[in-house]
């Protein structure tokens, strides 16, 4: 179950922030709240980005903290901070290039996204179906096919202005 | 995006560099004025209470070094765990690495003062083992004047923190600082009539060795600054925020003019004024030091992520960017309780 990431179209979000209400109430008590591991940004009128863990490949803030208690899950597909190892230094937060991990002044601890252990509450929770759950190679073919129609069309286009000149 | 600066690492994390900073270079600048013949002699005390005074002020680097750990220490949201877990990652982690180095620093230097404190005698009859001692608080104190620098070095994607400048900034900054707090030992080990001559000559000393050092920074700023200006958007916003944005006074009045413009000019005009002048001096430069931290901590602002740049440029082929729309929805905590209560009532 591990092995899934989450996807991210930020131009089909429309910055309802159900997404972040989600992730507020999971896991908690009636009416209460935890920090949310998920925001939504807006970056434009109507143009909204959900910003959440990237689960990097090599994650700055598990290279920072000093406990390990931040640290990539054992087969590599989870960045996760183990809350009971945690010293609530905040060096992950500075570390990490998008500030995503935070501070729970209420545990004293640093919290982030762990993909709710592989069912994330915001994906459901998004009615415009901007975040999604997927397997991590379906994650990539897309990314992979973008990747060579870009070139192609480089390609074709500069094939096209050489024979016209 | 608009570029902010961090907000996680401030007042605390500040005085736990100056005060590391201050602590190692104190240790460094005491052994050096000790090399150079101006030591304070630690047996020279008339009464046991003299001795420990006289000790303090020629070894007591480590205590300030201690007093800025208890500081990241408070800090901490669970402290009581930094015994059991801090450290662990010294592989990749600097902070980690400053926790051995500091804590062999505090640990060794700390020993070493209390012998001389309390046991004098036993320095001087085991002679190689007390230089070993000091060559090794020596060592330790350097890697903690560098690891300052190096600690905010290793925030990769805050760019302002990024320069060697600023690591040699904040090395010289740590050196002029305990060489202000040596200037500041010796005026307390003065008031020991034994050693009053001893102390004004190792206070007159430290003062000149002093003026070197703040040239140095002073050089060493200006060359931080010019690589900021130079640099990228992130870079950049942090110069305009130190030189004309919300830490401007910070900057000019407290860096600039108390840290650096003042002792020099105390140094030019009121040097013969003897005690008064040098304590003053001394006081400034730590006063410069401390702000400088603090400044450079609040103004260090992390690189725009490229994801949002796409986003931004999405925006901008659709349409002109709406001037201040930028930011996190705000009624998300209200949405949070509502969904909570949904979700109670199905």
């Amino acid at each position: 179950m591990h092995g899934r990431v989450l996807i991210i179209d930020d131009a089909a979000c429309d910055g309802c922030g159900d997404c972040v209400a989600a992730c507020s109430a999971q896991g908690v008590g009636e009416g209460e709240t935890r920090p949310t591991r998920i925001d939504v940004l807006r970056t434009g009128e109507d143009t909204f980005v959900p910003l959440t863990c990237n689960h990097c490949e090599t994650p700055s803030c598990a290279l920072a903290c000093p406990t390990k208690a931040c640290r990539s899950d054992p087969d590599g597909t989870r960045v996760v901070i183990d809350t009971e190892r945690c010293i609530g230094c905040r060096t992950c937060i500075v570390a990490c290039p998008f500030s995503h991990a935070r501070y729970d002044p209420g545990g004293g601890t640093s919290v982030k996204c762990d993909l709710c252990d592989g069912a994330p509450v915001c994906v459901p929770a998004c009615r415009p179906g901007a975040i999604r759950c997927v397997d991590r190679e379906e994650a990539s073919l897309p990314k992979r096919r973008t990747a060579v129609a870009c070139l192609g069309s480089i390609f074709v286009g500069t094939y096209a202005s050489g024979r016209e000149r | 995006m608009p570029i902010e600066p961090q907000r996680s690492w401030r007042l605390e994390i500040a005085a736990y560099l100056f005060l590391g900073g201050v602590g190692a270079g104190w240790a460094v600048a005491a052994a050096a004025m000790g090399w150079a013949g101006y030591g304070l002699p630690i047996q020279a005390g008339p009464t046991p209470l003299d001795v420990h005074l006289i000790a303090f002020c020629a070894l007591g680097g480590p205590v300030v070094t201690a007093v800025g750990a208890l500081l990241l220490v408070f800090h901490l949201g669970r402290n009581w765990r930094l015994a059991f877990t801090a450290g662990r990652n010294a592989r990749t982690s600097w902070l980690a690495r400053g926790f051995w180095v500091l804590s062999g620093f505090i640990a060794v230097g700390c020993a070493r003062l209390a012998i001389a404190a309390f046991a004098p005698a036993w320095a001087d009859g085991h002679a190689a083992a007390w230089r070993a001692l000091e060559l090794a608080v020596v060592s330790l104190a350097a890697g903690t004047t560098v690891y300052t620098g190096l600690l905010l070095r290793s925030m990769q994607y805050i760019s302002a923190w990024q320069p060697w400048t600023l690591t040699a900034l904040f090395v010289a900054t740590a050196l002029s600082g305990g060489t202000a707090a040596l200037v500041l030992a010796a005026a307390a080990a003065a008031r020991v009539g034994a050693v009053d001559q001893t102390a004004a000559e190792l206070a007159e000393a430290a003062g000149r060795l002093d003026i070197v050092l703040l040239i140095i920074e002073g050089v060493l700023l200006a060359a931080y600054l010019a690589t900021l200006l130079r640099g990228g958007p992130s870079r950049a916003a942090s110069a305009r925020l130190l030189l004309r944005g919300a830490w401007w006074p910070g900057f000019w009045v407290a860096v600039v003019g108390i840290g650096l413009v003042v002792p020099l000019l105390i140094d030019l005009v009121a040097r013969a004024d003897g005690w008064s002048a040098l304590a003053g001096a001394a006081l400034v430069v730590l006063t410069g030091g401390f702000t400088l931290r603090l400044a450079v901590l609040a103004v260090g602002s992390k690189d725009d992520p490229p994801l949002l740049r796409l986003s931004e440029w999405r925006a901008a082929a659709s349409g002109p960017l709406a001037a201040g729309a930028v930011g996190t929805l705000p009624d998300a905590g209200a949405k949070a309780v509502a969904a909570v209560a949904t979700r109670a009532g199905t």
